[in-house]
């Protein structure tokens, strides 16, 4: 019978773990790469990305602000702002001021932050590869050496996945609530779902480092719901992955660790908004007790399914039979998954973008299971079965990549960039007194902006008030022809829209 | 033959992260990112140096007045006799304590010098709804004598009962500070424009304070202020 370390030698005998870590090393180094390009071309994707998380911090900070209802009814934890506003601080302080700039700094913030979904893919890869293969689980049992650790690649696969999926890459610049949810769910239920085998050292050794690592995924998980509450219910997933493993008692660390986010939204909100956890409750009570989110509009029951299936429409029936052969082990990653769309498919209002956690969740589980088939065959299968076997697998990888990138566009929302261009434009003119524009829901608001100088939206008796310098209006439009008339004259051409000055 | 964990005794979440790193570090799928011990000192130090920098600005944000100001640009030189010190073609500075930002009408602070004769009811500067002392300031370039304020309430466009009765008027000297012995305290007003004689040399600006009822806004749509 093979140990675990004698397994780690088999695959060593042609990979190395320095080889698995240049590879490892390309991915991120692609990753990053991706990422930039999606912070140059990536227009806004929802109105929300400006006014619920950065319009508030702004305001706060520069007294100068579009305020939503969320901030007036206290639907919204200050968290989320003080975190971006801490860094618009940092970045007045370094002389940063223009808000355009700031707002650009703090996507790409969330770019780069989105980075550590390529370890978590790595991660939970290897996890799933090295069950599936039989082997012994990661970072419990270390090979000697420079052998490559077992699941890699599982791990590798994952990793590439996470660090190039389209809709990821296009997804992780944009300011909104569903990305740091998704960036602390991800590795908490890995790190979970980790606790659960064999682990080394003696009972006192292996109870106290299972019991931090528990706490540490309690934390992330905790954290993972506070900044969105939508994805509450997640949080079952852990304590059930416990269970099923036979780790129970490390439920109460699990949930110890979930506890200090918790507290301390709690208290940001007794802070702000009078009472202990009180967004929370508004929250819970309009969306759920009251169904507020409806207004906003309702969906047919399908349409997530048929969401995933319009982005996917080859790649997503191929993950799905990955992960679910590999159901056994990718359970946690599958039932995730499907618990999200399943209860968020429950509620009337519904997004593309609420359901975003569930691609690293399924790519995660597909890779794992390819890469435990891969790792298998490595002990298995003769030469040119082998050879068939990867290049089907990384085939299927290659199909998941190219089907993505065909529709990483057009989300619910996808606003124009050009509006934005033309804003910003406006805000930078040392004589703009004040600026009127065909909507300001889309729009980047005052942070946008950049200048505490009234902005309102188009009417045409607004353009005798002298305080109106500048306006911006889609090209060719009625707006355009009332503020020509109104002796406007156009200054500026940003895309499809254009910007006219008083003469 | 499985590797050893550490010995460490627990100290909650901070030792949970420290085992998680040492463990991905054991990891030899992680062997090319072990880095030299100068490297791990500059990776830790700039983490550090991140922290306590992001910790700063955050003090710095909470700590934030969080008071609105901006500084018109001039677009055209004052006039010799008296005028309107407080008209926006001058380039006067506006700080508020707060404004009513809604999302369909923002009720700015600059609609207070813009000088419309016949505004709409979105051209008045209105008070948030959780600022219970608003003010408004308006300051001028140059030292004037001011003699006159004519304030335009909400009463002079929409319902009477808008208008504001209790509020204070007072001078500003150069950098804003407040001449007390100078202000205007008005107790009792139903004038939908009220003129206020108010004699201040050399002064640089003006501050209304506003007393509202509770839960109600300020609602001023024009400040006057009249002097050479």
């Amino acid at each position: 019978m093979k140990t675990s370390s004698a397994v780690a030698d088999d695959t060593a005998a042609s990979v190395s773990g320095t080889a698995v870590g240049r590879c490892f090393a390309a991915i991120v180094g692609l990753g990053v790469v991706l990422r930039l390009i999606a912070w140059w071309f990536e227009p806004p994707l929802h109105p929300d990305e400006f006014f619920q998380y950065l319009e508030p911090a702004w305001m706060r900070l520069r007294g100068v602000g579009i305020g939503t209802w969320e901030w007036t009814d206290g639907v919204r934890s200050w968290v989320l702002p003080a975190y971006h506003g801490a860094w618009m601080k940092l970045l007045e302080w370094l002389g940063v001021r223009e808000g355009a700039t700031v707002g650009r700094f703090l996507q790409l913030h969330w770019g780069l932050a989105s980075l550590s979904l390529i370890w978590s893919g790595w991660w939970g890869g290897r996890l799933v590869a090295a069950r599936i293969a039989g082997k012994c689980q990661p970072q419990r049992c270390p090979p000697e050496a420079d052998a490559a650790p077992s699941g890699w690649q599982g791990g590798l696969l994952g990793a590439v996945l996470c660090a190039a999926f389209p809709l990821l890459v296009t997804f992780s610049v944009h300011t909104l609530s569903e990305l740091p949810s998704m960036l602390a769910y991800v590795p908490a239920l890995v790190w979970t779902a980790d606790l659960c085998g064999p682990a080394p050292g003696d009972d006192h050794e292996r109870r106290w480092s299972a019991s931090r690592q528990a706490m540490l995924a309690g934390a992330l998980l905790g954290l993972s719901v506070c900044v969105r509450i939508a994805n509450a219910p997640l949080a079952l997933v852990p304590p059930l992955v416990l269970i099923a493993g036979r780790q129970s008692r490390l439920i109460v660390a699990l949930t110890l660790g979930a506890f200090v986010p918790v507290v301390v939204f709690g208290l940001v909100d007794a802070l702000t908004w009078g009472g202990f956890s009180s967004s929370f409750y508004r929250y819970v009570k309009f969306n759920l007790v009251e169904d507020g989110a409806a207004q906003f509009g309702i969906s047919p029951t399908a349409f997530y399914l048929e969401r995933l299936l319009q982005r996917l429409p080859i790649g997503l029936p191929l993950l799905a039979l990955l992960a679910l052969a590999g159901a056994r082990v990718t359970w946690p990653f599958l039932l995730s998954a499907v618990g999200l769309i399943g209860y968020l498919s429950a509620q009337a209002h519904k997004e593309e973008r609420f359901i975003v956690l569930f691609w690293p969740l399924l790519l995660v589980a597909a890779a794992g299971t390819m890469g435990g088939w891969l790792g298998r065959l490595r002990l298995s299968s003769g030469g040119r079965g082998r050879v068939a076997a990867r290049v089907a697998l990384l085939g299927a990888v290659a199909i998941v990549l190219a089907d993505g990138s065909r529709r990483f566009a057009g989300y619910d929302f996808q606003l124009t960039r050009d509006r934005l261009d033309g804003q910003r434009w406006v805000g930078r003119r040392p004589d703009v007194t004040g600026l009127l524009f065909d909507s300001p829901l889309y729009t980047g608001g005052y942070l946008w902006f950049g200048r505490a100088l009234p902005q309102a939206t188009f009417a045409p008796e607004l353009l005798e008030n002298p305080l109106f310098s500048h306006v911006l209006v889609p090209r060719g439009s009625s707006e355009e022809d009332v503020a020509s008339s109104a002796g406007f004259e156009p200054v500026f051409t940003a895309g499809s829209f254009v910007v006219l000055r008083r003469k | 033959m499985c590797g050893r964990a550490g010995a460490d005794r627990p100290v909650p979440l901070l030792r949970g992260a420290a085992t998680i790193w040492s463990r991905s570090r054991r990891s030899p799928g992680a062997a090319l990112f072990r880095p030299s011990s100068v490297a791990r000192r500059w990776v830790t130090l700039s983490g550090v140096a991140l922290a306590v920098a992001w910790t700063a600005g955050l003090v710095g944000f909470v700590a934030s007045p969080g008071v609105f100001a901006v500084d018109v640009p001039r677009i055209e030189q004052p006039p010799q006799g008296r005028h309107n010190l407080a008209q926006v073609s001058l380039g006067p500075t506006v700080r508020a304590s707060s404004f009513y930002a809604d999302w369909s009408a923002h009720h700015h602070p600059l609609f207070l010098i813009d000088g419309r004769a016949q505004p709409q009811a979105l051209e008045k500067w209105a008070s948030s709804p959780r600022d219970r002392r608003p003010w408004v300031e308006i300051l001028w370039r140059e030292d004037r004598e001011l003699d006159t304020v004519v304030v335009r309430h909400a009463g002079s466009v929409e319902d009477a009962g808008l208008t504001v009765r209790r509020y204070q008027i007072t001078c500003l000297d150069a950098g804003g500070r407040r001449r007390l012995a100078s202000a205007l305290r008005v107790d009792d007003n139903s004038q939908t424009v009220a003129t206020h004689p108010l004699h201040c040399a050399h002064s640089r600006g003006l501050r209304v304070d506003v007393w509202t009822e509770a839960n109600d806004v300020a609602r001023l749509y024009e400040i006057e202020a009249w002097g050479r």
